[in-house]
């Protein structure tokens, strides 16, 4: 080899050299800040780092992927939920956090009882609360749920079930398998169902809860007959906390997210307020009228093809869980987003007599327990025409919980109050007039 | 030959700015690490307090954790199911899957648990044979023979075999199969198994060793449990199955006591008796 070609041959041993001590330098310098204690989470070390994590694992953004309906389901899960075993019955109730973890324990064995249900057929109230009795699990959703949304929100899309339903409940059938019970009070009845869910998996998923002492008001005795039968009376009183409330709607840019998620122009100059405060604001055949209380009207009186809130953009009939879906994302962006600690569950979905035609009602939840708004109870009504939203009434409040505890007259004491008035639908329920402090209460509505 | 010496002067620098990332970095995580065994040894002293002894030594120094999911693959299913012959599948809906064949039956839930039932006299196996026969099933099935492989007899004369299951060489704490015989023939398989490899992992800020541990303690203290001394403390995982979501393994530590083993979540520090 030449003098040239050694020199030729140790110049690229040079750069090479400059290159790897280069690459090694700014590996020391990311591995050095990681260890600086800085906030790992906005470094521009981690985030490279992490950013050639992802790209080895193939892994998306870091959000857990799960099943389509996975957000609709947590926005209507059981408020109430009882595991029965061979021990007797735990339950969760008013705790958004423990009935959400017990959700997350046995939802899978609803998730397969749903899939696998057979065509139901109609059972007693007698033979629903004989089943009450047995090993099992039960779900309360406290509003009426669309069967074919929860299957589909489910994973199973099981086209078996139609209507709706308030409770479920998976228990020990006569055979080696399990059974799907449907309660619907206000629709027509109770309902049971075949399921390919084994005895052995349900008593096995159901065998390690401690009984809590909890008992539905039908099993107690006679001093607990006033109280609807399905009430869950644990051994202490409900603890339920004083809200504090206010009307969120006060600022410029809450108002501007409203109009946006009502496909509104936020920059719109057509609109003017009322002697009263209100401000109104209209588009084309659309009105938005937005009281100093936080209430919200909205109406649009040309509804069809082309119009905007629209839920199908083509000729395609949305099916009754896209429409549910469709007004839940709404009523989400809506009241939903600025309900401090509030939650969002469906009261009720009706069909209106013509095609396209729907009514939903959805009501405020805090810790477990709904919220009475006013007069009608709801925070949110959406009406549907022809497959758009033609009216809407919301009611915008935002909830706190205090460190005061709502003084909540046991279920005992209620249940002897409530026998002098008549038969009645009772409910634990925060009651909300609109003033900054919301309290709760049995609600009683005499049916006598 | 201006360029070389300039080349020369580059990687004397970068030699240097090396050299001093690398002794910066080394004294960087010998901090940590002094750190951590202060968290460590402060720890065990508080345990010590509250009358349980522990060996720092066996107390893991991993802290970063993934949460992995996994999908659902039938085709596995199907081949475990194969012990059954020829055998018709049937969806029941809610990922619940049954195989029915000239053996027996399998059935397969979506959580992973499944359960095999043999006809009688449908596979018959050499009692002494029992072990081996059972550890290849177990490696069909991606169980690891070397995770809690144990044999154990029934009053009736089952002979149990079990297994665990292993990912990465990190135990899955509550994937277990059991193979059982009688008289000389299979007649069940049954346990839970992971149903899938990972399809997506997510780096999880994983709570610190010292709060996962008093996390611990306090769980220990609100039940009343009562331990004289932790045995031993495992990283792994369990997998859970919500109604929605599919099989996720989550990370915990396995805490053996003297007297019960509990998980300890390493993203919330949630404390489980185990069964």
């Amino acid at each position: 080899m030449g003098a040239s070609d050694r020199k030729r041959c140790v110049e690229k041993w040079k750069t090479a050299a400059i290159v790897l001590l280069a690459l090694s330098s700014v590996y020391l310098t990311l591995q050095v800040q990681l260890y600086t204690g800085g906030n790992k989470e906005t470094s521009a070390a981690a985030w490279i780092l992490s950013l050639a994590g992802r790209i080895g694992t193939g892994s998306d953004s870091g959000e857990s992927s799960g099943a389509a309906g996975t957000g609709f389901l947590s926005g209507i899960s059981a408020v109430r939920i009882a595991v029965k075993n061979e021990n007797g019955r735990y339950a969760v109730q008013y705790d958004t956090q423990e009935t959400g973890e017990l959700f997350d324990a046995v939802g899978n064995l609803l998730g397969e009882a749903v899939g696998s249900a057979g065509t139901p057929e109609a059972v007693s109230a007698e033979q629903w609360r004989s089943a009450l009795g047995r090993v099992g699990v039960y779900f309360d959703f406290l509003g009426r749920i669309p069967l074919s949304a929860l299957s589909q929100w489910l994973g199973a899309d099981n086209a078996a079930l139609e209507g709706s339903a308030r409770r479920i409940l998976l228990a020990l059938g006569d055979e080696n398998t399990a059974t799907l019970y449907i309660a619907d009070e206000a629709g027509g009845g109770y309902y049971a169902c075949s399921t390919a869910v084994t005895a052995a998996s349900l008593t096995a998923d159901l065998s390690g809860y401690l009984p809590n002492g909890a008992s539905f008001a039908f099993e107690l005795g006679e001093e607990y007959v006033g109280l609807p039968p399905y009430t869950m009376v644990l051994p202490d009183a409900p603890l339920l906390h004083v809200l504090s409330a206010v009307n969120p709607m006060s600022d410029e840019s809450d108002k501007e997210t409203l109009l946006k998620a009502l496909d509104f122009n936020p920059h719109t100059n057509s609109r003017y307020p009322e002697a009263n405060g209100t401000e109104v604001i209209i588009e084309s055949l659309r009105t938005l009228r937005i009281g100093t209380d936080g209430t919200v009207q909205y109406h649009n009186s040309g509804v069809g093809e082309g119009s905007k809130l629209r839920i199908t953009e083509d000729n395609d009939t949305p099916t009754e869980t896209e429409v549910l879906e469709y007004v839940l994302s709404l009523a989400q962006e809506t009241v939903g987003s600025l309900a401090g600690e509030g939650k969002l569950y469906l009261i009720d979905l009706e069909p209106g007599g013509e095609t396209g035609s729907y009514t939903l009602r959805l009501g405020y939840l805090v810790n477990g327990a709904g919220v009475y708004l006013y007069k009608d109870g709801y925070a949110a009504e959406f009406v549907i025409r022809s497959w758009t939203v033609s009216d809407a009434t919301l009611y915008f409040r935002s909830y706190t919980a205090t460190e005061t505890a709502s003084a909540v007259l046991p279920e005992r004491q209620t249940a002897a109050a409530v026998a002098a008035v008549g038969e009645s639908d009772l409910a634990l329920s925060y009651i909300d007039g609109g003033g900054t402090e919301v309290k709760a209460g049995w609600i009683v509505k005499s049916q006598s | 030959m201006e360029w070389s010496k300039l080349k020369t002067i580059i990687i004397l620098i970068l030699a240097v700015s090396n050299v001093f990332l690398a002794g910066l970095l080394i004294s960087r995580a010998a901090a940590r690490d002094a750190s951590q065994q202060a968290a460590i040894d402060r720890t065990v002293a508080v345990f010590e307090k509250n009358g349980i002894r522990m060996d720092s030594e066996i107390i893991p120094k991993v802290l970063t954790y993934k949460t992995l999911q996994l999908e659902r693959n039938r085709n596995r299913e199907q081949e475990i199911a194969s012990v059954l012959g020829r055998s018709s599948y049937s969806d029941q809906g809610g990922g619940i899957s049954i195989y029915s064949g000239e053996n027996g039956t399998a059935l397969f839930r979506g959580n992973g648990e499944f359960e095999i039932l043999m006809n009688d006299g449908a596979i018959p196996v050499d009692p002494d044979s029992y072990k081996e026969y059972a550890s290849e099933l177990f490696a069909r099935m991606g169980f690891d023979t070397k995770e809690g492989f144990s044999l154990s007899e029934e009053e009736d004369g089952t002979v149990a075999v079990s297994s665990g299951q292993t990912l990465d060489g990190s135990p899955v704490f509550n994937c277990r199969a059991i193979v059982s015989f009688l008289d000389g023939q299979l007649i069940s398989v049954a346990g839970r198994r992971l149903t899938s490899d990972p399809v997506s992992s997510e780096e999880a800020e994983s709570i610190s060793v010292e709060t996962a541990l008093v996390r611990f303690l306090n769980y220990l203290n609100e039940q009343g449990d009562v331990c004289n001394r932790i045995e031993t403390i495992t990283p792994g995982y369990t997998a859970q199955a919500t109604a929605v979501d599919p099989v996720r393994l989550v990370p915990v530590w396995k805490i053996v006591t003297d007297t019960g083993a509990y998980y300890v979540s390493c993203e919330t520090g949630a404390v489980e008796k185990t069964e």
